[in-house]
């Protein structure tokens, strides 16, 4: 305001004529003596300082002390939210704790600690545990041609503990071995399944889980990118730690590739999943442990956790072309199948799916992704905070 | 700033200051006084309690986004020119170019005033560890500051070479800048100072040791001997105490009355900013420091941190978009990519690009480039404010930096790539040909009026000069007589004639003359005309008002 003042006097003083003065000179000492006589401190103003506040409050300060956490507890629970809290240590070791609930009154409790790099970050260790409650869980029933009207829920209540380390020898490059331990169980409260046609449910199971995973990652960043691809295979081996019938081991290999066209302006993006679980003689995997289709990520246009069976395919094509910086829309088409036995894997069995979304993003993540799918079951609406693939 | 939120409080007070002015001027006051034209900006008051103030980043961002600060009012003439349309030297801009006798040796020294830090062991007294690519401050053996950037790996000679050119133009432009250097940064060197602290990503502030240094080294291109090639920028002069504010006034500078929307050295900082690809101009990268000299203090601004200009964006070479959009796009451009399946494609994506470590990227043919659709990252409120006449004066500045200048500012960014230092320079004399292709014709580009004693007006036209416009095929001259007393001017005769110089036909004694200026022919806005002021003297006629647009 006193500004706009001075501004006046300057422009009387300078661009047109004024009479009180005897040269120009004088004339705009004239203002700047009005001024002297008004002057304050030079400092933010109370929008600046309200946003310095939000810049510095948990929400948006990159999750150092105490952070509100938004996301998926578990697929199939809804949308989450919560609290955490992450303590930096030295060589960017930290400890990390999160709380959070989700729409369907599903409940997450976990923390995890990464110890101190060592190698210049070529070798990383994690240690973490959880307690999860999830509820209202869907199961339709084994195989591609369930029957979507006779789902059930059940509650799953697993309990975690383990750790793992990753070697990067080379850039792109990740080994992990890692070692876990659960213990959960799960409950129906009106079974339409015979426990043959859902192992392992309203059982208490415990397993020993180790793993092993070779990575090959040259995205720019793997939460969002638009070039560069990810390949992966896992090895995971479920060992029953009391000797129920419920061991088995699991196989997982994934291929993203984007491609992009004309600078970016489009990129043709193509994953492929599949899941392959081989139980031990006389073992089945169990429904909580089995390969699902269906939800925001795998098999849009069907219901969360749609599908269940031993082994899954999931092969996914987009279009992508990008109106802004921050807003990616794409055109999809997803297809996949789960069955009991691997060699029932048929393209002409595949169920499909296609749609459109709109992603918003910055440079290195997903901000929200909205997307509308359409299978032979419907049409559905997704809300994600993360990328597809 | 308190005054941003204060614009609709405060109607009623401009109102009325207004009012005031007005019944001040009405009938009895003068244009021109003894001194003008000024050409030094007075500061009369001493600033004597200026504390310093970093604004927040992301608040400058979204408040140039969103809300707009400043005088609501855009298309008003500039408010810090001396009555003959021109800056006078001052805290932000020094005539230069057009003004003093540059050559290229005087643009390639720019504001360097010694050959770079002392030698001996380099103290570092802070470390920048936030960024993609490292930065050190450092004092040398006589205690004197200096800052460190280097090149990001891969990119050798790019951002530090970028820096130092943009920097050298910018001072021949008339900017403040800092002094800078290229050096060799051997390791050894450094020494850390023994309170030098140090807050790593993600962790908590601590002593500095000489780990973090190797880890900060890490992060920057190094030569294969082991030393790094460096760009060392001195300390500025005087006690910092801000940024450059691109809307309002300081607070606390009593010398500082005109609104920085409405002081045209911002206003025609696009231009520059344009011609440089200078994208991240925003008021961060620019410091504002209290100075005493001769026994007053004022307050001096700079323009620094050029890393992202040119073919640099600091961390990797620069992004296509940058210069075509700001941060955030155009709504109707995205709706447009939207509903087109991303088929309308935009002209960053498509066109060609020279690209090499020593410069970094830029386009490879500039010779359509457009400079009124340039945007930087953030359009700033003077940005907002800049009108034709503004950017017609930042023009005939850039007419004034020859080619032989250019390519001695690039010759200082020492790229060490024989073809690359000859596209960037190139690319820069295309750009400057662009923008007085753009900006000079773009209003009536009559320039320097002269009157003899003989009553011969003679001046020059800018566009044509610059052999960016054909010649206008004949001028008018409206000649009056002016009351300076009363604001008043009686028009006597009309001239007109091919070319400068025009006679003045018989005129009654005034003191005063006034003389409107227009083609005949030519584009359409040569046809509005400029006005001239003349005083008599005891030898002739001095010209004392220009004035190019209203």
């Amino acid at each position: 305001m006193a500004a706009l003042i001075y501004a006046l006097i300057v422009l009387c003083s300078i661009a047109a004529p004024v009479a009180a003065q005897s040269t120009r000179v004088e004339a705009i000492a004239e203002a700047q003596a009005a001024k002297a006589g008004q002057l304050d401190a030079e400092g933010p103003s109370s929008a600046e300082l309200l946003i310095r506040r939000i810049l510095i409050s948990p929400l948006l300060n990159g999750g150092v002390g105490a952070y509100p956490w938004f996301g998926s507890i578990y697929s199939g629970t809804g949308m989450g939210a919560g609290a955490g809290y992450l303590k930096p240590l030295v060589n960017a070791a930290s400890f990390n704790v999160q709380a959070g609930i989700s729409t369907s009154n599903s409940k997450m409790v976990r923390a995890g600690f990464t110890a101190p790099e060592l190698w210049r970050g070529m070798l990383q260790v994690h240690t973490g545990a959880q307690w999860l409650d999830l509820r209202g869980l869907s199961f339709y029933g084994f195989g591609q041609r369930s029957d979507r009207r006779l789902r059930e829920r059940f509650d799953f209540a697993p309990k975690e503990i383990g750790g793992n380390v990753t070697l990067k020898p080379l850039r792109f490059v990740a080994v992990t071995g890692g070692y876990m331990f659960t213990n959960f169980d799960s409950h129906r409260s009106s079974p339409r399944f015979a426990p043959r046609e859902s192992p392992g449910m309203d059982d208490e199971l415990n397993f020993h889980v180790t793993r092993a995973t070779a990575a090959f990652d040259w995205r720019p960043a793997p939460a969002y990118s638009t070039r560069g691809g990810y390949y992966r295979a896992s090895f995971e081996r479920h060992e029953e730690a009391r000797g129920q019938p419920y061991s088995f081991n699991l196989q997982e290999y994934e291929v993203v590739q984007q491609v992009p066209i004309v600078r970016e302006q489009f990129v043709l993006a193509a994953h492929g999943l599949m899941t392959l679980t081989t139980p031990d003689r006389g073992d089945e995997v169990p429904v909580m442990l089995s390969p699902i289709l269906g939800g925001g990520s795998e098999l849009r246009g069907f219901a969360n956790r749609r599908f269940t069976d031993r082994n899954r395919v999931l092969l996914t094509g987009e279009y992508r072309w990008r109106p802004s910086r921050y807003l990616d829309m794409a055109l999809f088409l997803d297809a996949g199948q789960v069955a009991r036995d691997r060699r029932d894997f048929d393209v002409s069995d595949f169920d499909v799916a296609w749609g459109i979304g709109a992603r918003f993003h910055g440079p290195t993540f997903n901000a929200f992704r909205f997307e509308v799918a359409r299978g032979r079951e419907g049409i559905r609406l997704i809300l994600s905070g993360a990328q597809p693939f | 700033m308190k005054g941003t939120w204060g614009a609709g409080l405060g109607a009623w007070a401009v109102t009325a200051v207004i009012v005031v002015s007005s019944l001040t001027l009405s009938g009895q006051t003068r244009r021109f006084f003894p001194d003008d034209p000024i050409w030094t900006e007075p500061m009369t008051r001493d600033v004597k309690d200026a504390r310093r103030y970093e604004p927040d980043l992301t608040y400058q961002t979204l408040e140039n986004l969103f809300w707009r600060p400043g005088d609501r009012q855009t298309g008003q003439r500039a408010q810090n020119i001396n009555t003959v349309d021109e800056v006078p030297d001052g805290p932000y801009f020094v005539n230069r170019a057009g003004r003093m006798p540059l050559t290229p040796a005087l643009v390639a020294r720019a504001s360097n005033t010694s050959d770079g830090p002392a030698p001996g062991k380099w103290t570092v007294v802070s470390a920048k560890s936030d960024g993609v690519t490292p930065g050190f401050t450092i004092r040398d053996s006589a205690n004197q500051l200096w800052f460190i950037k280097f090149d990001p790996p891969g990119w050798r000679g790019m951002a530090t070479g970028s820096e130092i050119v943009a920097a050298k133009l910018f001072w021949a432009a008339g900017y403040h800048t800092a002094e800078y250097h290229i050096a060799k940064l051997v390791p050894s060197n450094l020494v850390i100072g023994k309170d030098t602290r140090i807050t790593p990503p993600g962790e908590m502030a601590r002593s500095m040791n000489q780990s973090d240094v190797s880890w900060l080294l890490s992060r920057a291109d190094r030569d294969a001997d082991g030393s790094y090639r460096v760009i060392l920028s001195k300390a500025a002069p005087g006690r910092p105490v801000g940024r450059i504010k691109f809307s309002g006034t300081r607070s606390d500078d009593p010398n500082d009355v005109v609104p920085h929307e409405h002081r045209r050295e911002l206003r025609g900082y696009f231009v520059f900013a344009a011609w440089l690809n200078h994208v991240d101009a925003k008021g961060i990268n620019s410091l504002s420091t209290l100075i005493n000299e001769n026994g007053r203090s004022f307050i001096r601004n700079y323009l620094l941190d050029f890393g992202s200009a040119l073919g640099s964006a600091a961390v990797g070479p620069r992004e296509g978009w940058e210069g075509y959009e700001g941060l955030v796009e155009n709504r109707g451009e995205i709706l447009k990519r939207t509903l087109s399946l991303g088929f309308a494609v935009p002209v960053w994506r498509t066109q060609d690009y020279f690209e090499s470590p020593a410069i970094g990227r830029l386009p490879r043919d500039h010779s359509k480039w457009n400079p009124e659709a340039w945007q930087a990252h953030i359009t700033n409120s003077a940005f907002r404010h800049m009108r034709a006449d503004d950017t017609f004066w930042a023009a005939t500045k850039l007419a004034a930096i020859s080619e032989d200048m250019i390519r001695a500012a690039v010759a200082e960014g020492q790229f060490g790539d024989a073809a690359s230092e000859a596209f960037l320079a190139k690319a820069i004399i295309d750009r400057r040909l662009r923008i007085l292709q753009t900006f000079l014709p773009k209003v009536n580009p009559i320039v320097d009026p002269v009157m003899d004693r003989n009553g011969r007006l003679s001046f020059r036209n800018a566009a044509s000069d610059a052999a960016v416009a054909d010649r206008a095929p004949g001028y008018r001259a409206l000649w009056y007589t002016f009351d300076n007393n009363g604001d008043k001017a009686t028009l006597v005769a009309t001239t007109e004639e091919t070319q400068s110089p025009m006679v003045m036909p018989p005129m009654p004694a005034s003191e005063y003359i006034k003389v409107d200026l227009s083609a005949i022919g030519g584009p359409e806005a040569w046809t509005r005309p400029v006005s001239a002021y003349f005083r008599r003297n005891s030898t002739g006629w001095t010209l004392v008002g220009f004035e190019r647009q209203p």
